[in-house]
């Protein structure tokens, strides 16, 4: 199958403002290091799902992918052109998003036939009012906003949360795009509603052929709604595989802590700790520690941990890549 | 006699010449030492039940009937002065939702937490700071945050100083508002943690206000679910997690993804929560029910007693 997206060792850097005695002593500039160099594929109507906690540098390779920022350094290429500064037009056709909050990403002022056309106007497709008329209508009976003609006029405002986001993803899939970025959907939405969207996206998905990049910090909706899943910290991938591989036979010490920590609806759960062999705070992205970046906080850590930084790869086990020194010693627990 | 008993709770706002009914005739017991959990999506009234439980409602609410005893002493009617005296934050006290920024950024830690020590508590300074300082361990923070400000601390560590706060006269009922939101995976584990160390040491009640059905399952004994006002299933955790009776809770349970176990297909529940200013008749959840029978539109369903669960709901009502 082929690759909608390839990333190769993408970096992006954010300078931090020096104080005024930093600058006067000649201190070097500080960076808050959010991406600090990841690879990966994004399959041909592929759904990966990238989880990681705050600050770990999700949105930021969200952004990176669809061309909404530039790297530092390292090499995007969507659909086999390379991203940069002058083919951008051409991806964001072909890549879309979908953001967190369904509140403030949809303009007020616009209605909903409006927010719906904006894709359309910006890249001139259908410049016949009548034309772009039926593909607005298509779009929100294809997101279930039926029938399209009473939503059309509506205000956002008139909407409930779910139904703001269905726009949203009408929205991002008037173009017809062949990958689709999407930051947190559901996480501002009504446990009930979630499903619903999910499902949405899912038979979209399948229904059109788009590939998503399923950003989240949700273990349990990554599990469901993707293919493979890769795991990020402090601006690194550390595991990347299939669901279940990542899930069931997780490797990295991160990965495990992650699933041990998410509480499941289990009336067991209560007569016990929440085992945590994970320690400390996340250290900030400007100080990212040496070696591997979480050694100051794995349980496993030994004096090779801290000096050099593990490269992901999958010798361990094929298509389930990990970067760790003691990756074969956790397999066998 | 129990800890706290809510009978038949009604808490209204005002909301641009409507009345809106929040709560609307929610009735529970809490022994000492039990938890509690209650959950529902937004706007069914958890937040509000909270609130009134703490006489904290904003000024376009009030309530309007039922009786709150704590300690067999009804608060819903006790004047504020009173309350605020003796039972806000010494009986019943509170971790808000969102609280990390409940934090006054121009005090430091140690000058919060003091402060309802030293309005309560006829102690000196000294004892009210080594008394600050205690907690603060107990919550399993440094002695030296007590001379921090609130930006310096992390998001992790300002929920422990929120809980630190809420515990710091010694109440019997913490009422913690999604206590975890905001923050991380690990961290939310690492306060959980924390929550059930504090539940089994000092025998506390928690009341813990979520949407989120695993949260709960990590603390509540018991577990009440509410829709539009209305407390719908009532019981023990293991009761309305492995036998829920309501068709909304058995739906709620089956929308949640699961992390570990067989993958199963999620369900959802269509159309949306109703408009509490002008609630459906009978049955509130008759519109979006996969069970409704032609009597949920007409009458609003008893609250019908099987046991310990307790369920609101017309499936369960003998045939007279």
């Amino acid at each position: 199958m082929k690759n909608i997206a390839v990333v190769k060792n993408v970096t992006k850097w954010f300078p931090i403002r020096r104080s005024i005695t930093d600058f006067l002593r000649g201190r070097p500039l500080k960076y808050v290091k959010a991406v600090d160099g990841i690879s990966f594929n994004i399959k041909d109507n592929e759904i990966l799902a990238l989880v990681g906690e705050s600050g770990c540098g999700k949105t930021t390779m969200g952004k990176l992918l669809l061309g909404s920022i530039l790297g530092d350094s390292g090499s995007i290429s969507f659909d086999g052109v390379a991203l940069s500064g002058a083919r951008l037009e051409s991806v964001r056709r072909q890549a879309q998003m979908i953001l967190q909050d369904p509140y403030s990403c949809i303009n007020p002022r616009f209605k909903i036939s409006d927010v719906v056309a904006e894709p359309l106007i910006v890249h001139k497709v259908a410049p016949d009012k009548a034309e772009r008329l039926k593909k607005i209508e298509t779009a929100l009976n294809e997101v279930k906003l039926t029938p399209a003609d009473d939503f059309l006029d509506r205000f956002p405002h008139m909407l409930s949360g779910g139904q703001k986001q269905r726009v949203a993803i009408a929205r991002a899939l008037v173009l017809r795009p062949k990958l689709i970025v999407a930051d947190e959907p559901v996480s501002m939405l009504d446990l009930s509603i979630r499903a619903e969207i999910l499902e949405l996206m899912l038979s979209l998905s399948k229904k059109f052929r788009i590939a998503y990049l399923y950003i989240t910090h949700d273990l349990s909706t990554a599990r469901y709604i993707a293919d493979r899943i890769a795991v990020m910290y402090l601006g690194k991938i550390v595991e990347i595989g299939t669901v279940d591989e990542v899930l069931q036979r997780a490797l990295h010490p991160y990965t495990k802590a992650l699933i041990d920590a998410v509480p499941q609806p289990d009336p067991k759960n209560r007569l016990r700790e929440i085992k945590l062999g994970v320690t400390g705070d996340i250290p900030s992205s400007v100080n990212i520690p040496s070696g591997c970046r979480f050694h100051t906080r794995c349980p496993y850590s030994t004096e090779i941990c801290e000096k050099v930084e593990p490269i992901l790869k999958d010798d361990l086990r094929k298509g389930h890549e990990v970067a760790c020194h003691h990756a074969e010693t956790i397999s066998r627990n | 006699m129990p800890l706290l008993d809510v009978e038949n709770l009604q808490t209204y706002y005002t909301a641009r010449g409507d009345v809106v009914k929040a709560v609307d005739g929610v009735s529970f017991q809490l022994e000492k030492g039990e938890s509690l959990g209650i959950a529902g999506e937004s706007g069914c009234g958890k937040t509000t039940l909270g609130l009134s439980l703490m006489k904290l409602l904003p000024p376009n609410g009030w309530v309007s009937g039922g009786k709150i005893r704590i300690d067999g002493q009804d608060i819903a009617t006790m004047d504020e002065n009173r309350f605020r005296k003796e039972v806000r934050w010494r009986k019943i006290s509170t971790i808000f939702q969102g609280a990390m920024s409940a934090l006054n950024p121009v005090y430091t830690i140690g000058h919060q937490l003091e402060e309802p020590l030293l309005y309560h508590q006829k102690i000196s300074k000294k004892d009210a700071k080594s008394k600050s300082i205690d907690v603060l361990k107990s919550v399993g923070m440094d002695k030296d945050v007590f001379y921090r400000y609130p930006h310096e601390l992390s998001g992790g560590m300002k929920q422990r100083v929120i809980i630190a706060m809420a515990l710091i006269l010694n109440p019997k009922i913490v009422i913690a508002d999604e206590p975890t939101t905001a923050l991380d995976v690990i961290v939310q584990a690492q306060v959980i943690n924390l929550l059930k160390k504090l539940k089994r040491e000092n025998g506390l009640s928690i009341i813990l206000i979520t949407h989120d059905l695993g949260l709960i399952s990590e603390i509540a004994d018991k577990v009440g679910i509410m829709y539009a006002g209305r407390m719908v299933e009532f019981g023990s955790l293991e009761e309305v997690y492995n036998s829920p009776k309501h068709p909304y809770t058995d739906k709620l349970l089956k929308s949640v993804p699961r992390l570990k176990g067989r993958k199963r297909k999620l369900e959802f529940i269509p159309g949306t929560p109703p408009d509490l200013t002008n609630p459906p008749t009978g049955c509130r959840f008759h519109p979006r029910c996969h069970k409704v029978m032609e009597i949920c539109s007409r009458q609003e369903p008893p609250t019908i007693i099987q046991k310990t669960q307790k369920t609101a709901c017309w499936l369960y009502a003998k045939r007279s």
